[in-house]
């Protein structure tokens, strides 16, 4: 019997103890919140306003191709515009 | 007798060179919407009134239903217009219905005339009241090339703004920027100059009303014209110096690697 209630009371302790140490500490990697005094990481965002020129020359490159098709519908309703079954009336 | 058989003779042929050079229109009093076109003699015209009432009847509603088929294609036009402001499009859409409506309801006018004199007014009102050919169609495509030439023009300023970043980081890093700030500064004279041309341009010619004076409003949509021309020429000018820019600052970027 006093074998039985000491088997009980280590298995109660050894609980109380894992329940402690989850609690208390760091859970999936997260920090506590931060509004409770722990620290938030997160990914740093780009610098505003950052011109790297790789990106800027590939960038461009969209810009000038959309720029292109524009052009080609520009040219396109210019040319409607002069077509006109009789320029008299 | 013999004269008179040679009359109906000389008559028909008349009348059949007439039909085949499409001057019927001319016989028929139109020449007021025709004005190119010569008047054939009176006495022609007058062999068969009936005849020559139905003919007007059907040319009259010819040129009306040309009208109509053109306003609706301008319909689809602006419906499928990404870059039309929505100020324009409403604009336009009003255009195109009161012309609509108002063609629709002449030509059922046009089928009740009875006499030449009625056809040859409602012949005028179709040109005069709608001008569907010199400032209609004009209204349609060169709002809507104006609103694509804003639409580039913001598209430009965008780019020039990252070229401007990426020439003077490439100058902050101690590197050589060659002639990229120069052509930077056309970029934008450029672009000002195309916002510039084509400012107020689509509100201008949307406010032109149809009317009996044709060369007034041939002058208006001329000036139109010559105002997107001059917007697409500053902004093929523009997009050369980006693309100059651009190719600067690849091949800084590719030797700065």
């Amino acid at each position: 019997m006093k074998r039985v209630l000491a088997m009980t009371a280590l298995a109660v302790l050894v609980g109380v103890a894992l329940t402690g140490c989850r609690a208390g500490g760091a859970r999936d990697g997260a920090g506590a919140p931060a509004d409770r005094g722990g620290t938030t990481v997160t990914t740093p965002a780009p610098a505003q306003g950052a011109a790297d020129p790789a990106a800027v020359a590939a960038q461009t490159d969209t810009d000038l191709s959309e720029l292109d098709k524009l052009l080609t519908e520009l040219d396109g309703q210019l040319k409607k515009a002069e077509e006109s079954p009789t320029d008299a009336d | 007798m013999r004269t008179d058989k040679r009359t109906s003779t000389q008559r028909l042929l008349l009348a059949g060179r007439l039909a085949a050079t499409g001057l019927v229109a001319a016989t028929l009093g139109l020449t007021a919407a025709l004005p190119a076109q010569a008047a054939a003699p009176t006495g022609v015209v007058l062999a068969d009134r009936a005849t020559t009432v139905d003919a007007a009847k059907r040319l009259v509603t010819a040129r009306i239903d040309g009208r109509l088929a053109v306003l609706r294609a301008n319909g689809v036009a602006i419906n499928n217009a990404a870059r039309l402001s929505d100020g324009h499009q409403a604009a336009l859409k009003a255009i195109l219905d009161q012309a609509v409506t108002g063609l629709t309801e002449l030509k059922a006018k046009v089928a009740g005339e009875t006499t030449l004199e009625a056809l040859k007014a409602d012949a005028r009102s179709m040109v005069e009241d709608y001008r569907v050919y010199i400032l209609v169609q004009k209204q349609v495509h060169l709002t809507l090339a104006a609103d694509v030439e804003t639409a580039a023009v913001a598209r430009l300023r965008t780019a020039y703004d990252k070229l401007g970043k990426a020439i003077a980081a490439a100058k902050a890093a101690g590197k050589d920027v060659g002639d990229a700030e120069a052509k930077l500064a056309d970029m934008k004279a450029q672009l000002d100059k195309a916002e510039a041309a084509v400012s107020g341009v689509a509100d201008a010619l949307l406010a032109v009303k149809p009317g009996p004076d044709a060369e007034a409003i041939k002058a208006q949509t001329q000036a139109a014209r010559g105002k997107v021309r001059d917007g697409r020429t500053a902004l093929k000018a523009a997009i050369a110096d980006a693309k100059a820019i651009r190719d600067l600052v690849k091949d800084k970027a590719a030797k700065s690697k």
